[in-house]
């Protein structure tokens, strides 16, 4: 297969100012993702460490296979809400290698509000649980939290995907046969304690853990009996007279301990094959993607040089080189993995979503899992575009997308706005995962189109009232919506509402990717669908 | 490998294997980038690799466009080159503006501008010739 060539000048002037912004925007989301990490006011570091608990960091390296990769989902999960204090939403969720076997793990972080869950921590738990469904992945769950964050229960309790959600998901794991393990290090109290006894497997800490549906001062305020927290639901009570725990650990390393020993018995995946070879770094310097992207998002670029640096050996072979130009299929390989990739060269027109439909069947029927790259303002309108049926057209496209059965995968690149988002496999699409990069924005319309457009109906409105605005009162009218657009739009909003799994740096792009696509295919692949490949 | 190997200028299909047919201890064989070196019998011999593929591609001229075309319909904000100006491919030409995008249109081929079609304000449809080139050497 040919190499792509690049045209990037390294030399230039636009390269070098570009690569200047793309390295701090880098920089910025390591430091982030540090913070959010690591950074935990003094006192409840104190707490745990009296409490004789390990930082939820140091539970994870001790659980994970030692030098194994492992890759953090939603890092920075509420970063944008709560005034900012509640780190990656009080949530650890990630893929790694425990006992040799691809997990998921899930574990509460009781440094952060002592555990408790937010609306978003319910919302990262339960994508997780649905990452493990979709990928048939076996879960860790570290449990250590305070319940429910109660004055917020409205926004976590209630509804199809709230906390119901979470039990829900343990429930059909188990029914599909993927195994769960809980490892008990703190209080599992009210729905909480439904974690551990949903697992296949439990473990708990003496003293430092328990299980129970009702803690003391509930059972107090409810029936006036008196009890201690080990005679209610710790480890001695559980594990020999309830039943509700199976192992009993005399500390957190213990426990990891016989938690690595229970997983090491699970049985190993048949993995789905797949078209796969050794794989090959890429030809071009992934670093050189600082320099690619445009510091302002306007300026286009050639996606082409973009799949250069991420994939194997920078290898592509393109399809239908010289139809719908500004939508690049083609083929490639990521960590030897075959993929199907669709990349944004410009405007969605009807002859570019025909093509984006039939590659995508092409691949559903050669088994070829699909990666989106988006950097799309949008599908074409006008008239003339209207009229050769850009609706129809597009219709087309999202169905493919769709119904398409093997995995999918999705990177904000740049930019994600309008119809485009649906047409590239955005989070409604089920991709199996979906990244952003740090300066990538979404939005139903771009802050300066949307602006206009709410400005311009006041301005309507008044007119009709027999009134006219100053200049001074649209600008009034304008920039708060610019400014509100302008934040929600951008990648750390998206990842804090978990419109996708993590913000990446760039030059991580192909081994997140290859680790995800191992992931999927532990999974199988449902039957293509029973049509030939529709010339469009 | 498979491909086009160009031995002295002229090139074969082949297929270059490491293993089995030659010996190791028969032959030296050197390989750095898209050029191969194999010393057999005292003497050293040069191939160049070249993908099949590629090589077609650049071998058909009936194919190669002398124009840079809108690939949308859009309003021309910047023209970085003059008639006469020697460009080589990828080399930015123009820079046109279209659904909120600022798009570089790059030269096709190593050439010469022969015409600009339009100037900085203009608008055109999608496909226009925004700029002809030639490739005779001046």
């Amino acid at each position: 297969m040919r190499r792509l060539a690049s045209t990037v000048d390294v030399t230039s002037i636009a390269y070098r100012t570009n690569f200047l912004a793309g390295k701090r925007l880098a920089d910025e989301l390591c430091e982030r993702q540090r913070a959010a990490r690591y950074d935990r006011p003094q006192r409840d570091r104190e707490r745990l460490a009296r409490q004789g608990k390990l930082f939820m960091r140091e539970r994870l390296e001790a659980l994970l296979d030692p030098n194994t990769p492992f890759l953090e989902l939603s890092t920075l999960a509420a970063n944008m809400a709560y005034g900012g204090e509640v780190p990656s939403a009080g949530q650890l969720v990630g893929i790694g290698i425990v006992s040799g076997r691809e997990v998921l793990v899930h574990a509460d972080d009781a440094s952060v509000k002592g555990g408790a869950w937010y609306p978003l921590s319910v919302k990262k738990i339960v994508r997780a649980l649905d990452i493990a469904i979709e990928n048939r992945l076996p879960v860790i769950h570290i449990c250590d939290s305070a319940g429910g964050f109660l004055p917020l229960q409205a926004h976590f309790f209630a509804d199809r995907y709230h906390a119901g959600r979470i039990f829900r998901n343990q429930s059909i794991l188990s029914k599909m046969g993927v195994m769960q393990l809980a490892l008990v290090m703190g209080h599992c109290t009210a729905g909480g304690a439904y974690v551990p006894a949903l697992s296949d497997y439990n473990v708990i800490v003496r003293e430092t853990g328990a299980i129970f549906l009702g803690g003391p001062p509930l059972v107090k305020a409810a029936t006036g009996e008196e009890v201690s927290v080990e005679e209610l639901g710790g480890a001695e009570m559980h594990t020999s007279i309830s039943g509700t725990a199976d192992y009993m650990a005399s500390s957190e390393q213990h426990a990891i301990a016989i938690g690595r020993e229970i997983v090491g018995t699970w049985q190993q995946p048949n993995k789905t094959s797949v078209d796969w070879m050794a794989p090959e770094p890429p030809h071009y310097d992934p670093a050189e993607l600082y320099g690619i992207l445009p510091e302002d998002s306007r300026v286009a670029f050639d996606m082409r040089e973009v799949i250069a640096r991420i994939v194997d050996a920078s290898r592509f072979h393109e399809y239908q080189p010289r139809y719908g130009a500004t939508l690049i299929c083609g083929f490639a390989r990521i960590w030897g993995y075959q993929v199907g990739i669709l990349a944004n060269n410009g405007v969605l027109f009807n002859d570019s979503a025909l093509k984006g439909t039939h590659f995508i069947e092409l691949c559903d029927k050669n088994r070829t899992p699909l990666l989106f790259l988006q950097n799309i303002t949008g599908f074409m309108v006008g008239r003339e575009y209207e009229r050769r049926g850009i609706s129809k057209d597009g219709a087309k496209m999202i169905m493919a997308v769709s119904c398409a059965s093997v995995p999918k995968f999705t990177v904000n690149c740049n930019g994600a706005f309008g119809a485009g988002v649906y047409g590239m496999s955005g989070r409604a699409f089920d991709s199996r995962f979906m990244f952003s990069w740090p300066q990538a924005q979404t939005s139903v319309m771009g802050a300066e189109q949307a602006a206009n457009v709410l400005a311009e109906i006041k301005i309507k409105q008044t007119a009709r009232a027999g009134e006219t605005l100053t200049p001074e009162q649209i600008a009034a009218i304008r920039e708060p919506i610019f400014e509100n657009y302008k934040r929600e739009q951008s990648a750390y909003y998206a990842t804090s509402e978990l419109w996708d799994d993590g913000i990446i740096d760039p030059v991580d792009t192909r081994n997140v990717l290859g680790m995800c696509i191992s992931a999927a295919l532990n999974a199988p692949i449902p039957e293509p669908p029973h049509y030939g490949v529709f010339r469009m | 490998m498979s491909g086009m190997f160009i031995i002295e200028g002229e090139a074969y299909p082949a297929i270059l294997s490491t293993s089995s047919i030659i010996k190791p201890d028969d032959a030296a064989i050197a390989i750095s980038g898209n050029h191969i070196w194999i010393h057999l019998d005292g003497r050293a011999h040069e191939l160049i690799w070249c993908d099949a593929v590629s090589y077609y591609t650049a071998k058909d001229t009936a194919n190669t466009d002398n124009t840079a075309r809108a690939p949308m319909p859009g309003t021309v904000v910047a023209v970085q080159v003059a008639v006469g100006d020697r460009v080589k491919a990828g080399d930015a030409v123009l820079a046109i503006e279209s659904m909120k995008l600022e798009t570089r249109i790059q030269a096709p081929c190593d050439c010469v501008v022969e015409k600009i079609h339009f100037t900085v304000g203009q608008s055109f449809d999608r496909d226009a010739v925004l700029i002809t080139f030639s490739f005779g050497g001046s």
